[in-house]
């Protein structure tokens, strides 16, 4: 397993773990209306966990893409 | 050829070609997705109503034609740092250096805007709200966590192209998906189809187009559209680090807007017919509500909640929290990868600056490892955090980068015209079918851009780009000294470039008589004044196309055969040019 492969795993463990907790936060949350500053700043965490996760597994695994013959 | 030009021609040669297509599109749609689409759809409906959907086709016809000249450009003669280039393999000197300057004023300020962005949108959720952002311009606190995520991506860009295209493409990725994700649900769970038609009370006109024609067209520059398509230019820009520039230049520089265009109008009708206006405590169809009132403040507390985090506000006003959660993270995302593509962009822009030999050589000099040049993504940090402080706050600053911007885009029209006359044996692997018509329209869509940017903002974009005479004067004076380019100050260039110094003061002084929904006075009121800026236009696109020569640096390019294009790599079929 190269490095590439092991940090597409990585990303899709971080992504998984942050949209549970992005789920779970979503179905305690009460506060909605057009006043957004009252919604819970812990949630808005979690979500940048699950996007974190989600494009390190997109870049890693771009990374590990194999390149032409002759390229750099 | 001059020490400059060969030390170009080796940096040139050993910065690191491994960007594919996708890489090369991504860039170009990474730089069109950034905050643009968190904040303009909003500033354009308050400006135009719902005629803001006829704003968005409106700019993206234009940029996709001024895309389109660049396509047969950037893959004729693909370099980093490209754009800046062409107005100096085309016109010479005098145009190349105006262009290079007001290129340079625009890329280096842009991942100012994307940082300013990020903290704006996190502004509610730090301190009591106003610790960051007052709603008018960053706080001092504000701007060092602005400067701390520029220093972050300035690691990412140097750890080199490979890692830093990469990870654009994660970004880009979500940043795609995400909007057609809140298109799909916003439509889904509210869509009132009534906010399209009605009109509000004491109002005339229709309830589309509540405001006339003209404000449909102020928003087109203004309210951050035009500046959302221009990341276009990324796919040229990076196109020496590509390695099949042939085929992906054009298909990364045209496929990139036509995405931009379908999503961007998408989002535009999906916020317009997700509006509540009893929500916002304004009468249905009062547009001109969302506006910022003359001391900068808003309306009422809702329409400051909205503006500051526009689709947020509507996701959660609506019931969707999950998107709520997942747009507020986004407000982070999308920009921060903007924030990358711009801060290479800005770098390569110094270095294409420094390679027609406006900057010290030092500029050029490419890092063996990283196979980057260190140096002006250095330099692109430190006068990126410097534009904090003339214009603190995100539509102040839009304005005058898409104006700075556009103007260097009219050289597009006139160099394909003029090379395609002076460097006729150039291999053209894409060849703009039509180009007679296209590259005026080009010329004159980037003009009327620039028009509806309005005064004084033309006119402090002359000021900005005359300032460059300055720097230009002490070049000269220096390069004089030298041993390189004494041919730099000849009549050959001034008449080659003439046109640009004498049209951005034409420009300015139809600004200052043209239509009040502009910022003018007036002396030409719409729609003559549309008339006059298409005319004089096209005047100036006849005077700029044939002001073209066969300047140096293509006749070094036909003698040593240096167009980089790869022999392995396809063409881009297109039906042929004329």
């Amino acid at each position: 397993m190269n490095k590439y492969v092991l940090g597409t795993i990585v990303g899709i463990i971080i992504g998984a773990i942050g949209l549970g907790l992005l789920i779970y936060q979503t179905l305690i949350t009460t506060s909605v209306g057009v006043n957004v500053g009252a919604i819970p700043t812990i949630g808005i965490l979690y979500a940048f966990i699950f996007a974190l996760g989600v494009i390190i597994a997109i870049a890693m695994a771009s990374l590990n893409s194999p390149t032409r013959p002759g390229s750099k | 050829m001059t020490e400059t030009e060969a030390i170009a021609e080796k940096s040139d040669k050993k910065l690191r070609t491994s960007l594919n297509t996708w890489d090369l599109l991504f860039l170009s749609l990474g730089g069109i997705i950034g905050s643009g689409w968190l904040f303009a759809a909003y500033a354009a409906s308050s400006i135009a109503g719902p005629a803001a959907i006829i704003s968005w086709i409106i700019g993206g016809v234009i940029v996709l034609i001024i895309a389109m000249n660049y396509a047969e450009l950037g893959a004729m003669i693909p370099r980093s740092g490209a754009i800046v280039r062409y107005g100096q393999y085309s016109h010479g000197n005098m145009a190349g250096y105006f262009m290079a300057w007001a290129y340079f004023l625009s890329a280096v300020s842009v991942p100012a805007i994307e940082a300013e962005a990020v903290i704006e949108y996190a502004n509610p959720y730090v301190g009591n709200g106003s610790l960051l952002y007052n709603g008018v311009v960053l706080q001092p606190i504000g701007i060092f966590f602005a400067a701390l995520l520029m220093v972050f991506f300035f690691f990412l860009n140097y750890w080199g192209i490979k890692v830093m295209g990469k990870t654009n493409t994660g970004m880009t990725w979500w940043k795609m998906i995400l909007p057609l994700v809140t298109i799909l649900l916003l439509v889904t769970v509210r869509f009132d189809v009534a906010n399209f038609v009605t009109l509000a009370a004491g109002s005339t006109g229709s309830g589309f187009m509540p405001y006339g024609f003209a404000p449909v067209m102020a928003a087109v520059a203004t309210s951050g559209i035009v500046f959302s398509f221009l990341g276009f230019r990324q796919g040229l820009d990076y196109g020496g680090e590509s390695k099949t520039p042939q085929r992906s230049i054009p298909i990364a520089t045209i496929g990139s807007v036509l995405i931009g265009i379908l999503i961007y109008v998408l989002l535009q009708v999906a916020f317009i017919g997700a509006i509540n206006f009893g929500d916002l405590g304004i009468p249905n169809g009062s547009w001109i509500s969302l506006a910022p009132l003359a001391s900068g403040a808003y309306l009422n507390a809702p329409i400051t909640a909205l503006n500051s985090a526009p689709f947020a506000s509507i996701a959660s006003s609506v019931g969707l929290v999950m998107l709520t959660y997942v747009l507020f993270a986004d407000a982070y995302v999308s920009p921060s990868g903007t924030l990358n593509v711009y801060l290479g962009t800005s770098m390569r822009t110094l270095y294409g600056t420094a390679a027609l030999g406006y900057l010290p050589e030092s500029l050029m000099k490419v890092d063996e490892k990283r196979r980057i040049p260190v140096m002006p993504l250095v330099i692109s940090l430190i006068v990126g955090i410097i534009f904090f402080a003339p214009f603190p706050s995100w539509y102040k600053l839009v304005g005058f980068i898409t104006s700075a911007t556009v103007f260097t885009y009219l050289i597009g029209g006139p160099a394909l015209r003029s090379l395609r006359r002076n460097a006729k044996e150039l291999k053209r692997p894409f060849n703009l079918p039509g180009s007679s018509i296209l590259a005026p329209l080009a010329f004159i869509g980037a003009s009327l851009i620039v028009y509806w940017s309005g005064w004084p903002l033309v006119g402090e974009l002359a000021i900005a780009i005359y300032l460059g005479l300055i720097v230009y004067v002490i070049f000269y004076f220096a390069k004089k000294k030298g041993p390189s380019r004494k041919d730099i100050h000849t009549s050959k260039f001034i008449k080659a470039g003439l046109w640009v110094p004498v049209y951005i003061i034409v420009l300015s002084i139809e600004s200052f008589l043209g239509e009040s929904a502009y910022g003018g006075y007036n002396y030409v009121p719409y729609p003559w004044d549309i008339l006059m800026v298409i005319i004089v236009a096209i005047v100036f696109y006849f005077w700029a196309d044939h002001s073209g020569i066969r300047t140096e640096e293509i006749e070094e390019i036909v003698t040593l055969d240096s167009q980089y294009l790869k022999p392995e790599d396809e063409p881009f079929k297109t039906g042929g040019g004329e």
